[in-house]
């Protein structure tokens, strides 16, 4: 298992090269630079002192290895856009935002999720199965922009129950409309990953073995029948708790909340290459370690999977 | 001999910001604790320490941190931010759009217009209680103009000897003529007499910056309370990057302030399309509305009442390459032009969200005039096409593009309405091609010396003089926007006009150049700058239509 782990932590590096490789030459390619930022154009003399400053005018072989240098000595170099504040500084204050959203909205999505798929597989074609199944469709439907200004114009507009925009933390209100907004899609997907799973699990044969032994019918699905199913939730809860804290950049933006998914669609529609080039770095890792953690998640829950 | 100029008013008889006395300034502040040791205004009133705190609430655009840096800033989100806490040594009045004495309380000018000297103020102090002097305005402009420096608006400084050779690495700061004689006295020797030198020294790039906060904490100076050292108004209390700003009172600026102790903003990503939610939800004061909103708000029975339609002192504008077929006949130029209804652009397209265009450059800036502009006419321009060898349209060349970026709805709006126009008027077929934001301003880039057939773009006075649009944009030599067109006459006469020292004579000579401009129909404007704010009820807010920036102090809460 130690072993397992270090060998999976070390293919890492050569990942993160590959990533850094083709981000690098891809935002490179793409057309435009990073100074335009207003109605007006800016003088060419500007831009053109800016580039000088900023070595943009260097050979590109010459960026990619200065600036990969940079990043092996842990200085991801200062924003563009933000000139007060670093790559390193932007990501230090964002990050620990979105982390505190994501795991916010995976808890949300797996309290109202996990027991609807439950619920609705117990209950197979019955009302309570097709009602689950027109709110789990209807979230996964409806994209997070969507359910967030939804939300805004009810309860912050409509009602004025709650704020229409702003971040204080984990233990504000503020955190209630974007959480919903963002946790409700991937509940809905747990939730028909958990229905269907659990009713394939129902059909197998250790659960007449459980029940034939006298369990009672709420032991032999939590205990037998549902840490089974729970393999294929486990690796979707995975995939989306990285969509989550990556990719809300709606929510973020709409709602004024100042996380990470914000800064990577500015710094890609702004050009703004070291924080581009920082934050996809910082994802590739996410992205890693979250396979990782589901990976060894499996061996807690199948005792057939082992690693050696 | 100097000449005494008689717009420079003394500090006794500046009415909008009579000289503070004792209590007015640090009485409403409940947050003595923070008071600075070294003020001057100890004998704090403190009958009204205990008076409700009057905060006004404003939105913000959230990407405002390169530009908290006034040497650095090129205008964007965070300008109204630093005007409310800096101020130059002139301020442009945003009521009246005058020129008035700031931190300077006079200045004077020699007869041949190139050295100007500028006083300052008695007892001037920086936000921290240090005193204020004239080399601190040496320091900012010299660093402005340091290429390292990496600002946004160096060239506007340009008109000081030696700055442009500063600023292109030929020449050293040492040389650059802005010199602090003494604490209260600057110096400025210019290249050669610019009558609008004036709006330049009112400018945000022109604030004085505090060379020890610089030296400390470089480029981070702007982040925190005790390192962003301001002379206005306002001083910062707190900034959380992409979400909030606060400000309050400065009780070591020289003038009075009548406004609301604290101001507010609340920084979004996008605040012309969001503020208008938080707003309705009751958490701003103001806001500006945009798109489908206005016929909303403008429908709505208690929203109708608050909303306001403002001039800003701008034009967005198709511009057309002038070396290429077949644009480079004047002929067809004139033709497209007189064809495009501009009322119905804005009226019917854009549901009247701006103001229609009336000639290329915006109403209000000295030179232009309304009647020099070209007006719909179809018949003339049926016969005008007809002329130039396209009677109908017949013969016009196929893939003439139209080039937009696609970052703003109104872009694709204006190209659609534009196309079916001369369609319909002038039986001509125009290829529109959309380009992402970035990619556009790449392309722009490089029509430098390749050839197109026509974009649009716009622009907005920095300050209200006829240099900031006719010889910035429109001379040859500059091609700002490379539309390739030349025009030697209306070349010598922006020459002319920008040395002129006479204020009548020189508006004569841009008035001459500006029905050139407009004849010439190298650029078609479609629309001038417009925007819609709606305020709570009981607030009082000006914004003057260049930058129209909220000023704190000039708001007026309700009682």
């Amino acid at each position: 298992m130690t072993n397992y782990v270090i060998r999976r932590v070390l293919t890492l590096f050569p990942t993160l090269l590959v990533v850094y490789t083709l981000t690098f030459f891809i935002v490179h390619a793409t057309p435009g630079g990073p100074w335009d930022e207003s109605e007006k154009p800016l003088p060419q003399a500007v831009k053109d002192n800016l580039n000088k400053q900023y070595h943009l005018n260097d050979p590109l072989y010459k960026q990619y290895i200065d600036y990969l240098s940079n990043v092996l000595r842990g200085d991801f170099g200062p924003s563009y856009r933000d000139t007060a504040r670093s790559v390193s500084d932007i990501i230090a204050a964002s990050l620990p935002v979105s982390l505190q959203l994501g795991f916010a909205s995976m808890l949300f999505a797996v309290a109202f999720g996990l027991p609807l798929g439950v619920l609705a597989a117990i209950k197979q074609n019955t009302w309570i199965d097709y009602g689950a199944s027109l709110i789990t469709v209807t979230g996964i439907a409806t994209p997070p922009f969507v359910r967030v200004t939804i939300l805004i114009v009810a309860l912050a507009i409509g009602v004025h129950w709650l704020p229409s925009q702003g971040w204080e933390g984990l233990f504000d209100v503020r955190i209630i409309i974007p959480t919903i907004a963002l946790g409700s899609g991937p509940g809905a997907i747990l939730a028909r990953y958990a229905r269907s799973s659990l009713l394939e699990a129902l059909t197998q044969d250790y659960l007449r073995t459980a029940r034939a032994k006298g369990l009672r019918e709420s032991q032999v699905i939590i205990r037998h029948a549902l840490k089974n199913a729970l393999i294929p939730v486990v690796t979707v809860a995975g995939v989306t708790l990285t969509n989550v804290i990556t990719g809300a950049f709606f929510v973020e933006s709409i709602y004024g909340v100042p996380g990470i998914g914000r800064q990577f669609i500015n710094s890609a529609t702004g050009r703004d290459y070291p924080l581009l080039l920082g934050i996809t770095l910082v994802f590739a890792v996410i992205i890693a370690l979250m396979n990782l953690l589901v990976d060894i998640s499996y061996g807690f829950l199948d005792p057939r999977v082992r690693y050696s | 001999m100097l000449l005494l100029m008689a717009c420079g008013p003394s500090a006794t008889t500046e009415p909008t910001k009579p000289p503070a006395q004792p209590p007015a300034t640090t009485a409403a502040q409940p947050t003595a604790a923070v008071a600075q040791p070294t003020a001057t205004k100890p004998a704090a009133a403190p009958t009204t320490a205990t008076a409700k705190k009057t905060v006004l609430r404003l939105p913000e655009g959230a990407k405002i941190t390169n530009t908290m840096d006034p040497g650095i800033s090129s205008g964007g989100n965070g300008l109204e931010q630093i005007q409310n806490m800096f101020e130059p040594l002139l301020y442009v009045d945003q009521i009246s759009g005058e020129l008035k004495a700031g931190q300077a309380e006079k200045w004077t000018i020699s007869p041949d217009g190139v050295t100007y000297t500028f006083n300052l103020r008695a007892g001037l102090k920086w936000s921290d209680g240090q005193p204020l002097k004239a080399g601190d305005f040496e320091y900012a402009w010299k660093r402005v103009t340091d290429p390292a420096t990496k600002s946004r608006y160096t060239q506007y400084f340009y008109p000081i000897k030696g700055a442009e050779a500063f600023n292109t690495g030929k020449g050293t700061a040492a040389d650059m003529m802005v010199k602090a004689t003494d604490d209260r006295t600057l110096v400025v020797t210019l290249e050669r007499p610019a009558p609008f030198f004036l709006q330049i020294v009112a400018a945000w790039s022109a604030m004085p910056i505090r060379k020890d906060t610089i030296d400390k904490n470089g480029d981070k100076w702007t982040l925190n309370k005790d390192t962003y050292i301001s002379n206005g108004h306002y001083r910062l209390v707190e900034w959380k990057p992409e979400q909030s700003m606060r400000v309050e009172k400065n009780p070591n600026y020289w003038g009075d302030n009548p406004g609301p102790d604290e101001i507010v903003w609340t920084l979004f990503e996008d605040p012309n399309a969001q503020a208008i939610k938080s707003y309705e939800a009751g958490e701003l004061d103001h806001a500006q509305v945009v798109g489908p909103d206005i016929p909303r708000i403008r429908a709505d029975a208690k929203l109708s009442k608050e909303v306001q339609k403002l001039a800003r002192q701008g034009s967005n504008w198709i511009v057309l390459d002038t070396t290429n077929p077949p644009f480079n006949n004047i002929k067809v130029r004139q033709a497209l032009n007189y064809a495009l209804d501009k009322a119905k652009i804005n009226q019917v397209v854009l549901k009247d969200g701006y103001f229609d265009a009336v000639s290329v450059v915006a109403p209000g800036v000295p030179g232009q005039v309304n009647a020099n502009g070209i007006g719909y006419d179809a018949a003339k321009a049926k016969q005008l096409l007809a002329d130039a060898g396209y009677p109908g349209g017949k013969g016009w060349p196929a893939n003439v593009k139209y080039t937009y970026s696609s970052s703003s709805a109104d872009n694709k709006a204006i190209g659609e309405a534009v196309q079916a126009i001369w369609k319909d008027t002038l039986g001509i077929d125009i290829v529109l091609e959309p380009l992402e934001a970035k990619a556009f301003d790449d392309w722009r880039t490089s029509r430098k010396n390749q050839p197109y057939g026509m974009y649009i773009n716009g622009w907005g006075s920095d300050y209200e003089d006829p240099n900031n649009w006719y010889n910035l944009l429109f001379d040859s030599k500059g091609d700002f926007y490379y539309s390739h067109w030349k025009n030697a006459q209306f070349d010598q006469l922006i020459d002319a006009g920008l040395k002129e020292l006479d204020v009548a004579k020189r508006k004569a000579l841009y008035e001459q150049a500006d029905k050139i401009l407009n004849d010439e129909s190298a650029y078609i404007t479609v629309y001038h700058w417009g925007r819609f704010v709606v305020t709570k009820p009981g607030y009082t807010i000006p914004r003057f239509r260049v930058l129209g920036r909220v000023m704190g102090y000039l708001v007026k809460m309700p009682q």
